[in-house]
């Protein structure tokens, strides 16, 4: 069953050369060439998730990413110039990003509280807003 | 926590939040800073001040940090870019910011090695070899951030600063001990861009292998090979530098130089398989049928995470004769 998933793993970057051909031609593994990049990241810490990066992954990124104001093209280039490393971290932070900044329509009671707060922590030198 | 995107990037006030635990994340100390500026225990080989001169100042527009940062990265590596140009590459509009493995992105589509950089020792020796750094940067607190990338171009240890260029500030000094609280909520993030023909002070062969072939991934082929050949002036026994160029050779249908540099990795490092796999292909596209099989096999031995692909490329040379 191992094999099998490293076999697997082997073949997403083939695969992924296939899914996303675009006109500037994608810097993929060769028929039985082992890439610079995978060999590299033996030696580089990698993340458990980074081995189930699939092809299907990525294209689920780049949708995320379309989604997010992002060309299609430039969303593949984009991914296509990420380790699966990367592109796992990626992942979790276009799914788990915070909700939205400050909300609006706060008192301005606590508008000045904050503004305070963040004068003194400036002078305490332990913030740099200011 | 670092969510890995800058957003806001120092819009000035921000209404809101929970005012109370506001000092919790204040009082960790200041390990990093105050080794530096301890005359006992700071590096004797680090000069007391620098101050480049060369890195130029793009004051940011709005929400753009991260594009300005690289803008000024990338001009200062010898590849003039706007801010625009930048954020059309690295920046998320629907986030309003940018994520920290985009400007890592950014910097290999144009053919830059982009090294990590991660503690404070380590930033300033690159500042003092002449390399600006950029920083992301929490400057509020981990409850309420503000994300915000800057460039570092310089620092003082008798005065106790650091140097950035700054949102609209080309000139922003600000305490060392400062900078560390704001670099560790962004979970001391901070990137080295140089041109492929530089290397850095403080990395690794390993790191800036792996920048090469992030560069070489990109489809950046000739600044990767460039990449690979200026590590290998350095540590003339990287085998992943020597992978590197057998594979863009091999991309380029050079069977012949891809055999030498494929050979050279096997040298240089006897273990990697990768080494072995790829020169038994070449070997067998060249005809050598028997020295195909000797490598593919050496590339089973080597017992690395790849064995199955070394199994398939010893299955083809068999299905072929060899």
């Amino acid at each position: 069953m191992n094999n099998l998933k490293k076999h697997m793993r082997w073949f997403a970057g083939p695969m992924a050369a296939v899914m996303f051909v675009t006109t500037s031609g994608i810097g993929a593994a060769q028929a039985g060439i082992v890439t610079t990049d995978e060999a590299a990241q033996q030696q580089v810490l990698a993340a458990d998730r980074a081995e189930l990066i699939t092809a299907l992954d990525r294209q689920d990124v780049r949708d995320q990413l379309v989604a997010l104001g992002v060309a299609p093209d430039e969303a593949v280039a984009r991914i296509n110039a990420m380790s699966n490393v990367e592109l796992a971290q990626v992942m979790d932070q276009v799914n788990g990003m915070p909700a939205g900044e400050g909300a609006i329509g706060f008192v301005i009671g606590i508008a000045l509280i904050v503004l305070v707060v963040f004068l003194v922590t400036d002078a305490f030198e332990v913030t740099d807003v200011y | 926590m670092n969510p890995g995107f800058s957003r806001g990037c120092r819009r000035g006030l921000r209404w809101a939040a929970p005012v109370l635990l506001l000092w919790l994340a204040a009082c960790a100390g200041t390990p990093q800073t105050d080794r530096l500026l301890d005359p006992v225990t700071a590096p004797p080989e680090l000069p007391v001040r620098v101050e480049l001169d060369d890195v130029p100042f793009i004051a940011q527009e709005d929400l753009w940090c991260g594009p300005a940062a690289m803008a000024m990265a990338m001009t200062w590596s010898g590849l003039p870019m706007s801010q625009e140009q930048m954020a059309a590459q690295v920046y998320t509009e629907g986030r309003e910011g940018t994520l920290t493995n985009d400007m890592i992105a950014g910097a290999r589509r144009n053919g830059r090695l982009a090294v990590p950089v991660d503690t404070l020792e380590n930033l300033l020796t690159e500042l003092a070899a002449g390399h600006p750094v950029i920083v992301f940067q929490n400057l509020a607190l981990d409850f309420y951030p503000q994300w915000h990338y800057a460039v570092a171009y310089g620092y003082d240890l008798e005065a106790g600063t650091i140097l950035l260029h700054s949102g609209t500030q080309e000139r922003h000094e600000t305490k060392l001990g400062t900078f560390e609280y704001t670099w560790r909520r962004g979970d001391d993030w901070a990137l080295l861009v140089l041109p492929p023909d530089m290397l850095p002070a403080t990395a690794s062969a390993v790191e800036v292998a792996a920048a090469a072939a992030g560069i070489e991934r990109a489809g950046r082929t000739d600044d990767a090979a460039t990449a690979y050949r200026t590590l290998l002036t350095r540590w003339p026994d990287n085998g992943t530098a020597w992978l590197g160029l057998g594979n863009i050779a091999y991309g380029e249908g050079d069977l012949a130089a891809a055999a030498d540099n494929y050979r050279s990795a096997t040298q240089a490092d006897p273990a990697m398989g990768a080494a072995w796999n790829n020169l038994a292909v070449v070997l067998a596209e060249q005809g050598d049928m028997a020295g195909a099989r000797e490598a593919a096999e050496a590339a089973l031995a080597t017992d690395d995470s790849h064995d199955a692909a070394y199994r398939e490329t010893l299955a083809d040379i068999a299905a072929a004769g060899g």
